[in-house]
């Protein structure tokens, strides 16, 4: 039955699926690391139901530290916990052929299948996406990777590290006549799990509408190239190939991180027009630069960029942050303090729309985590709830939707098939 | 698969979007949109879009109709002109807008508002319609009038404070100031998030009929890719990012370091005990490694800059590419920093065919092709970038139902 149709037919109320759209979709993941969990935590939070299909001997996201309260353990990891909101955990031993039929039944009855281990190793388990799609025609099946699972490197493994390397992101990013810089925010697992998203949303509503399955294959590496259409492009036109830049922009001057008052304080400043410029020079009182012949046009402060960078840290260095982009954007000026994650989770923008929320937990207690990056009008915030306990959801797996009895459940874990 | 399936299957194929956007944001999301099969109307002003402006053009002459970050954001779309500011011309937009499923916007709050672009004005010609408004900030809460672009978006996102990254590290946060990476990651980040947004909506108008208001911030969308930084600092009060090699040691399984070696930079993982010791091994197991102070990961973090003046007198005897075949062979996630040809014209990139050609200027050129490839419905388009207005005849005259004659009259005043 296709969403639509068990709204109409009453299975789910009209509200609830408004609230959950994905109510009714079950989605089995093998998600790894950060990549794949960062997704199907959004897909979660979407109504999806989410089983986790983890090992409790080999529970390597779990144990990546750090924990909360200095407690090791496998319930109490800070990466786990804040990638897996929502979802249902089981545990199985994927050595035994009984977990691998068990997978199978499981696969039967739901629809989409995802997967981010090394490339062959869903094949040699025997839950690759032509194996699946004969059990269930219409599944859905994502297959994430660093780098792709057809080509030269599909064999290579990759961390965000590896995958801003190999991009070339690393090359273009980095301090003027200084060495290629790697990006915080583990850009290439997040603007994937965003794509992943996208994907798995859009082979859903396809779905829905011709009742077909779909095999989607990403790559880190392919989304990170996303964000680098004008180096390629630079280069493949005109074999021009980009150096680092620091902080300054092709055409905007001044444009930069400005150092401020205190430790690490630095308020980031973009002037966008002539008028702009005008405005700021009288915004930090310094009238005179407007009449400068260093600083007349965009072309000339490009020319003079180093010079006009000290000249406004100069004044940036007298100010407090956030004072400093208030007096800007006062007169119209892009400015912004820099936030790191300690004022991120507590700044006032974040806050007042409700994107910085705790969710608590019976053995890591209540932890700030951000929720989705979007508001839809008539549709209620998501409940965002805590990631589930190691096997915390046995019973429901392995009982309510596979139909085991207690004995036979007894039995697995006897033979170390349920963990 | 590198054989894409372009098999007629729905897709987003059958879906009209309409995108009124100022820059990259807006684009990107209504190009993802393209991507999946949806018509694309793009209504640009009379004088073109900004992104036009901007390069990459051939030999360095701008053209506005060979700008090659305007044809990346834009392939697969049809391109009209319309002054929306016009009576006539927002006539012909909520005719536009009367058969549209989707509206993509990006101006700032106070001009959606004043254009009659949000859903509550937008609606009464079509209440089904789902009106996506991306902006800096979102349309509600006390940010919402800042002005900002990529590098205030970043630095509000939380992005710039922590770059260089782990396990980049920076000697001094004095002299290493925050960084922003030469992209507009702020574009493209919420110009993907935007995309599900959109899709989510179109769920719930399956359920009720009724379109709706998405509020995308960009604020948002890059403080979701802090993931990892959020969960460190909320369980530990660690806060990553621009951190010195000694601060963020034992943050990871040591080592995980960026260092030199003979011709440019490598990332060195070991994530597990074994995985030291196959390196190691890699290494010949030369005789520091089994000194007390390297023994396990607690022991190598302690001394991490010790093992850091052995470990690069190897890598320096040794190219990236060495490096990385040595280690990628032994299942170790090492690598090196490829510049832009190096990875353009990797046997790798041609294989998963990650490029798609375009003709800019008579200039043959590469750009990134979509970001994931679905075997199953809709898939790629290769329609090129629009030039300007190309569209305009077909999308007033048979889309939105203007007689030639009137079309005429509407150039002669500058509305399309």
């Amino acid at each position: 039955m296709t969403l639509a149709e068990r709204v109409v037919s009453g299975v789910f109320e009209k509200a609830e699926a408004i609230k959950r759209p994905l109510s009714g979709v079950r989605i089995i993941d093998f998600g790894q690391v950060i990549l794949l969990p960062f997704a199907t935590r959004w897909l979660a939070w979407l109504g999806a139901e989410v089983i986790l299909i983890e090992s409790k001997k080999r529970a390597f996201q779990r144990v990546t530290p750090p924990f909360a309260y200095d407690r090791s353990g496998l319930n109490t990891g800070a990466r786990f916990n804040t990638m897996n909101n929502n979802k249902l955990g089981c545990t199985l031993n994927l050595k035994t052929s009984e977990a691998i039929a068990l997978v199978k039944r499981l696969v039967t009855k739901s629809d989409v299948v995802t997967e981010n281990f090394s490339t062959g190793t869903m094949d040699k388990l025997g839950l690759g996406y032509e194996e699946l799609s004969k059990l269930n025609p219409s599944l859905i099946y994502l297959s994430a990777s660093a780098f792709g699972r057809t080509g030269a490197w599909s064999d290579y493994i990759g961390y965000h590290s590896s995958v801003n390397a190999f991009s070339g992101f690393a090359q273009i990013t980095g301090y003027e006549n200084g060495p290629p810089r790697l990006l915080g925010a583990v850009l290439p697992d997040t603007i994937g799990g965003m794509y992943i998203t996208y994907a798995l949303l859009l082979s859903l509503l396809s779905r829905q509408r011709t009742g077909n399955g779909a095999f989607v294959d990403f790559s880190m590496l392919e989304g990170m190239l996303s964000l680098m259409p004008q180096p390629i492009i630079d280069f493949t036109l005109n074999q021009k190939e980009w150096g680092r830049a620091g902080n300054r922009d092709a055409v905007k001057t001044p444009h930069g991180i400005y150092r401020c008052i205190g430790d690490d304080r630095w308020v980031a400043i973009s002037v966008g027009s002539q008028a702009e410029w005008q405005r700021f020079c009288s915004a930090v009182a310094h009238q005179e630069w407007t009449t400068d012949s260093r600083f007349l046009d965009e072309v000339n402060r490009h020319r003079y960029t180093a010079v006009l960078d000290s000249l406004i840290e100069g004044w940036s260095m007298t100010q407090d942050a956030q004072a400093a982009a208030k007096r800007l954007q006062d007169v119209g000026v892009a400015a912004g303090p820099v936030l790191g994650v300690r004022e991120l989770l507590d700044d006032e923008q974040l806050k007042a729309r409700g994107f910085v929320v705790e969710v608590d937990h019976p053995e890591a207690g209540p932890r700030k985590t951000v929720g989705l990056p979007w508001k839809i009008g008539g549709v209620p915030e998501p409940d965002y709830r805590r990631s589930p306990l190691i096997g915390e959801s046995n019973d429901y797996v392995f009982k309510d939707l596979l139909g085991l009895t207690d004995d036979e459940v007894e039995d697995l874990k006897k033979k170390d098939v349920i963990e | 698969m590198t054989q894409r399936d372009t098999r007629a299957l729905p897709g987003l194929c059958g879906l009209t979007v309409v995108e009124i956007s100022r820059f990259v944001e807006g684009a990107y999301c209504a190009r993802l949109l393209a991507d999946a099969g949806a018509d694309v109307i793009k209504i640009e002003p009379p004088a073109g879009d900004i992104t036009r402006q901007l390069g990459p053009f051939r030999n360095g002459i701008p053209d506005e109709n060979n700008s090659g970050l305007f044809h990346y954001l834009n392939r697969g779309k049809r391109a009209t002109t319309l002054n929306i500011e016009n009576p006539a011309g927002r006539t012909i937009l909520n005719s536009l807008l009367q058969k549209a499923d989707v509206l993509v916007s990006d101006f700032a709050p106070s001009d959606l508002d004043r254009l009659g672009l949000l859903y509550d004005q937008a609606n009464t010609h079509n209440r089904s319609l789902i009106a996506c408004a991306i902006t800096p900030f979102g349309l509600t809460g006390p940010y919402r009038d800042k002005k900002a672009d990529d590098i205030v978006i970043l630095s509000l996102g939380g992005m710039t404070a922590a770059t260089p990254g782990f396990p980049d590290y920076v000697t001094s946060r004095e002299t290493e100031r925050p960084l922003r990476a030469q992209t507009y990651a702020a574009g493209i980040v919420a110009g993907a998030a935007a995309a599900s947004a959109v899709i989510v909506a179109l769920f719930a108008r399956m359920f009720d009929g009724e379109g709706r208001q998405v509020d995308v911030s960009q604020q948002e969308a890059i403080a979701s890719t802090m993931i990892r930084d959020v969960a460190s600092f909320s369980y530990a009060g660690i806060v990553s990012g621009r951190r010195t090699e000694e601060e963020q040691s034992g943050t990871a399984y040591a080592p995980n370091v960026y260092v030199p070696c003979k011709d440019g930079m490598v990332v060195i993982v070991t994530a597990s005990e074994a995985a030291w010791k196959t390196f190691v091994g890699l290494m010949g197991s030369p005789e520091w490694c089994s000194h007390e102070d390297y023994k396990d990961t607690s022991a190598r973090a302690k001394n991490i800059n010790g093992l850091l003046v052995h470990l690069v007198e190897w890598t320096k005897t040794k190219t990236g590419a060495e490096i990385t075949e040595l280690t990628q062979s032994s299942g170790l996630p090492c690598a090196h920093v490829l510049r832009i040809p190096e990875l353009v014209n990797s046997e790798h990139a041609r294989q998963r065919n990650a490029f798609v050609v375009a003709t800019l200027a008579g200039g043959t050129c590469q750009m990134p092709g979509p970001p994931f490839r679905i075997k199953g419905f809709f898939g790629e388009t290769q329609r090129e970038a629009p030039q300007k207005g190309q569209d305009n005849a077909q999308v007033y005259g048979s889309g939105a139902g203007i007689p030639a004659d009137q079309l005429a009259w509407l150039r002669g005043m500058g509305v399309i």
